[in-house]
């Protein structure tokens, strides 16, 4: 393929509204960093990771996707094998050993592992185009999606595995799987979560549910009684001449009593600060000082621009140093005040033109996998953003996750940007068999 | 590839996502941008009321007589502290108090309590050695007054809040004080001041400086001399004021008992009134040159003009009017040398209720007379159309009028002053803590009262009381002394009579007489045994007015004073 073929085949609007996100994101770092010494200024760093992601972008596009559907399972097995070293040889970092030392500098194998998740879902979905119709064969692309979250929940970064899950499932949808197969997932996971949760939310082990799940016997005793009830009511169901079978029976059995029990190891998992965090998404006012003192802050940085925001470096809130992780994950709070609701819906519409131009791509794509990749990628940018910006808007809980372009953070930068080095890629080769 | 539907609802969730962001967006920051706004303002700004330093209070030579110096004060942030028991053993030493009372306040649920306020700085040091976590230091003025007792009363006294409490401390509160700044602090996340270039440091600037009239040394004498009547006549209270005749000034203004600003017991609260301008008292005698200014001036009596003194009793209205000596035909002079009550009460009739009721008034009795100072009583004088039919007799004398001490002195160094009644004065200026004038005080004429040959007259008559009548033990050699003495029962109010054993005794006087410089007014009331004026509180006025001649430099006007001198008044300054 020739260079003008490609400038000819290039999604400038995807590829721009990247460049500006970047640009902010560099630009909020040096805002949330001014006035404070450092050797190295994080912002150049920040630069520096944007120069090294335009590499990366550069290189992906020379590179036919399709190589990754040939070698989709070495980028897979290589990004599990640096998980595993992570956790050997990983540096500690706010609780969670999540950060691989390459020299100076330090690299989160969490972030490429999700692009190798992508790449072997898209892989496994073009080479099994029906396996996603059954439920056995969803068996092996949950077990390659639980391999990376296990590894990364032992780190443990509970956020970022919640990505994993989040790309599991948006590929299982554009794959074309049932979508009561989608309802079943989403139900053990809000089973396996919720349990947890209740049992932080009522410490003291006092209304009905907490103490139900407080030993493991009383919450075997109790999936007995829900799998009679489900029995029963099947039973009525199809007394009543309803098409309910053994099958849906057994179904629902497994997804309640699955979900219950997958509970105990999340709570095992789950650290304290966690779960509170959780928590006070749903009662900040239980912890204001504590988990919910982000909530707040973040909330107060953001309402406090107003619309034309306080001007840029001459926040409050981020001055001051009110808002906690003001240049990473908070670093869309730190844009809200200083640049208000004119900067920041802006920032989210050049995040919509990203994903809608990138699900575009994913229409556009010339086979399965091209398109099952965007999608995957797509799933990765857009759970990561809503979680991100919900965070900082009160509206989700408070995960850690960094925003895609503009957090500061290099390993997350130059994926995020390798995502849409692949989508440009995809895109250029639309029409070609190239 | 994956069916078109799934694509298409694929974007239909990424625009209601990023709408939903939107929405909240909107929320947040325009519809709830105020609320917002306000937490923000209300986290990070704190406004302070910013304490100067207290200003210095001076004598009028530029003597301290309140200052203020940093002290320390110990507070606690009782969850900080992991061990209130052991911290409560060490700390119960240095702070003189006991163990269960530090215990108590570090088992609080307060966030913030205070251990002790102004405590020795070396102390704090010590504290600050043994590294708790959670005993913190403030640092804070402690008004310290150089001279303890002295002049406590009229300096007056600053609470623990550096609020004025009494005397000039608090009738100057705001100048001292400065006016408190409020300033508008920037607070960061941590609680952490940020200094901002408004920022104003207590240590860098005082309050105004208040320059009084008070001689530290004639206050000194006074208080001296009042504490030695004090205990010599037992007294309940004993009074001494020096003015200067020609300005109004009060050089110096005693009571005792009084207080020591610096002590630490609550005694002291018992004292902050200034007797000398808020009691009341029947002036007697000494109220007698007034209306005798009255009549002279008016020209309704010559000095040679007889009155009958009735032997000693006289019935006026059905009432006695005593003197203490029965006397026959007495001159006006004699009426005043001896101090005949019947002789003035017959006089004063020749004046008539309302001319008496007029020069009471402009003599300043009655009336504010506008000292600088807080608790000031006006007195007690009726209108004319409110006396009895006896009223005029007794006011001639001294009696049915409330005056104080102050109104007292003032009348008198009018006298002094040739009949210009000066308004009394405490404050000389108001100063920066460089020394600069802010404001300057000058002497202030409240009207003539009388005129220049009148107040001659009387002073000469006030003179031959001295000399030969009833205030002989007021002599002091060198000095020609103008006064009266003042021998007042007591109305007691249980009875509604006079009393026959509460009596206040007072003298009051001018030297020197010819160019008088200060006015002097000793008040012993109650005192027991003796309580003539004349015997009890003339020999104290001589006492003070000679040291105070002396200390002024003022040369003495006559030898022949030298001869028949009371030998209570003993020369002790250099050889003449």
């Amino acid at each position: 393929m020739r260079i003008k073929d490609i400038s000819i085949r290039f999604d400038y609007y995807l590829f721009f509204a990247m460049v500006l996100l970047v640009a902010i994101g560099c630009l909020m770092i040096y805002s949330a960093m001014y006035g404070s010494p450092s050797k190295t200024p994080l912002y150049a760093t920040q630069g520096f990771y944007a120069l090294l992601g335009m590499v990366v972008i550069i290189i992906v596009i020379g590179i036919n996707y399709q190589l990754f559907n040939q070698y989709g399972k070495w980028i897979y097995l290589f990004s599990l094998f640096l998980l595993v070293l992570t956790l050997f040889l990983g540096k500690s970092v706010h609780g969670a050993r999540s950060w691989f030392p390459i020299g100076n500098l330090t690299f989160q194998a969490a972030e490429f592992a999700k692009l190798g998740l992508i790449i072997i879902l898209a892989q496994y979905f073009t080479n099994y185009p029906e396996a996603v119709k059954r439920i056995s064969g969803l068996i092996v692309p949950f077990l390659l999606t639980l391999v990376p979250v296990a590894l990364i929940i032992l780190q443990p970064d509970p956020g970022s595995a919640l990505v994993f899950l989040a790309i599991f499932l948006a590929m299982l949808y554009l794959g074309g799987a049932r979508i009561i197969y989608l309802v079943s997932f989403i139900s053990v996971g809000i089973l396996a979560l919720g349990i947890p949760l209740l049992l932080a939310l009522d410490s003291q082990n006092k209304t009905f549910f907490p103490r139900i799940f407080s030993n493991l016997s009383s919450t075997l005793g109790f999936i007995i009684v829900v799998i009679a009830v489900i029995g029963l009511v099947c039973y009525i169901l199809s007394r009543l001449k309803f098409r309910v079978g053994v099958n849906h029976f057994l179904f629902t059995s497994l997804i309640v009593s699955g979900g219950i029990m997958l509970s105990y190891p999340l709570d095992f998992f789950l650290k304290e600060y966690q779960k509170m965090r959780l928590v006070c998404f749903i009662k900040p006012s239980i912890d204001p000082l504590g988990a919910g003192y982000h909530i707040i802050q973040s909330q107060i940085s953001i309402g406090s621009g107003g619309f034309l925001g306080k001007g840029l470096l001459t926040g409050t809130q981020g001055k001051l140093g009110f808002l906690p992780a003001q240049h990473t994950d908070f670093i869309f709070s730190l844009f809200s005040e200083e640049m208000g609701f004119l900067g920041a819906g802006l920032l989210i519409l050049l995040f919509s033109i990203l994903l809608l131009r990138a699900i575009r791509i994913a229409s556009l794509a010339r086979n399965r996998f091209g398109s099952l990749l965007a999608g995957g990628i797509v799933a990765m940018f857009l759970f990561q953003i809503i979680v991100n910006l919900g965070m900082t808007m009160g509206i989700m809980p408070v995960t850690g996750l960094p925003l895609p372009f503009v957090s500061r953070g290099g390993s997350s930068l130059i994926t995020s940007m390798a995502g849409v080095g692949i989508l440009l890629s995809i895109y250029s080769r639309r029409l070609t068999y190239w | 590839m994956p069916r078109k539907t799934r694509i298409i609802s694929s974007m239909l969730i990424v625009i209601f996502t990023l709408i939903v962001l939107e929405i909240r967006l909107y929320y947040i920051q325009i519809v709830s941008h105020h609320r917002y706004r306000k937490m923000a303002d209300k986290q990070s700004f704190s406004v302070r009321q910013a304490n100067f330093k207290r200003g210095t209070i001076y004598d009028r030579n530029g003597k301290e007589l309140a200052i203020e110096f940093e002290v320390s004060s110990v507070y606690a942030i009782p969850s900080f502290i992991s061990n209130p028991e052991e911290t409560a053993r060490k700390l119960a030493p240095l702070l003189h108090m006991s163990e269960k009372a530090i215990r108590k306040k570090l088992e609080t649920s307060n966030s913030f309590v205070w251990l002790r306020r102004k405590i020795d700085t070396k102390i704090a040091e010590k504290i600050k050695g043994l590294h708790f976590k959670g005993i913190k230091f403030i640092s804070e003025g402690k008004r310290f007054y150089p001279e303890n007792e002295l002049a406590s009363q009229v300096i007056g006294l600053a609470g623990l809040d550096n609020q004025g409490l009494s005397g000039i401390e608090n009738f100057f509160d705001r100048t001292l004080r400065r006016k408190t700044k409020k300033t508008i602090r920037r607070k960061d996340g941590f609680g952490r001041e940020v200094i901002a270039a408004d920022t104003a440091y207590r240590s860098e600037v005082s309050g105004f400086g208040v320059v009084t009239t008070i001689d530290r040394v004639i206050q000194y004498i006074a208080e001296v001399e009042l504490r030695k009547a004090y205990n010599e006549t037992k007294a309940k209270l004993a009074t001494i004021i020096v003015q200067d005749s020609k300005t109004g000034e009060l050089l110096a203004l005693a009571n005792f008992p009084s207080f020591n600003g610096n002590s630490s017991s609550p005694g002291k609260y018992k004292y902050l009134k200034n007797p000398a301008i808020s009691n009341i008292f029947e002036p007697g005698s000494t109220f007698k040159p007034i209306v005798a200014a009255a009549l002279l001036e008016e020209n309704l009596v010559t000095l040679e003009d007889r009155f009958y003194c009735e032997e000693g009793v006289y019935l006026f209205n059905g009432l006695p009017i005593r003197d203490h000596e029965g006397e026959d035909w007495l001159t006006f002079i004699q009426v005043l040398e001896k101090s005949s009550n019947i002789g003035m009460a017959k006089a004063g009739q020749l004046l008539g209720k309302d001319k008496l009721y007029q020069y009471a008034r402009d003599f300043g009795f009655g009336n504010f007379t506008g000292i600088r100072l807080p608790g000031e009583t006006p007195g007690i004088l009726k209108k004319p159309k409110d006396w009895s039919e006896i009223s005029l007799s007794r006011l001639s004398f001294g009696q049915g009028i409330g005056v104080t001490a102050i109104q007292l002195i003032s009348a008198f160094s009018c006298l002094a002053n040739g009949g210009v009644l000066m308004e009394p004065m405490i404050v000389k200026r108001i100063v920066e803590p460089s020394g600069k004038v802010v404001k300057e005080f000058q002497p202030c004429p409240v009207r003539g009262v009388i005129s220049y040959k009148t107040a001659k007259t009387l002073t000469n008559i006030l003179c031959r009381v001295v000399e030969k009548g009833t205030g002989e033990k007021a002599k002091i050699m060198g000095y020609r002394v103008a006064g009266k003495t003042g021998t007042a029962q007591k109305f007691d109010p249980e009875t509604g009579k006079y009393s026959d054993t509460n009596y206040i005794a007072s003298f009051i006087g001018y030297l020197p007489a010819e160019q008088p410089k200060v006015t002097i007014l000793v008040i012993l009331d109650e005192p027991q045994g003796y309580y003539w004026g004349g015997s009890i509180a003339a020999p104290v006025f001589a006492r003070v007015g000679l040291r105070i001649m002396h200390h002024l430099g003022i040369p003495p006007d006559s030898q022949e004073m030298f001869r028949n001198l009371p030998h209570e008044v003993a020369y002790i300054g250099p050889p003449l």
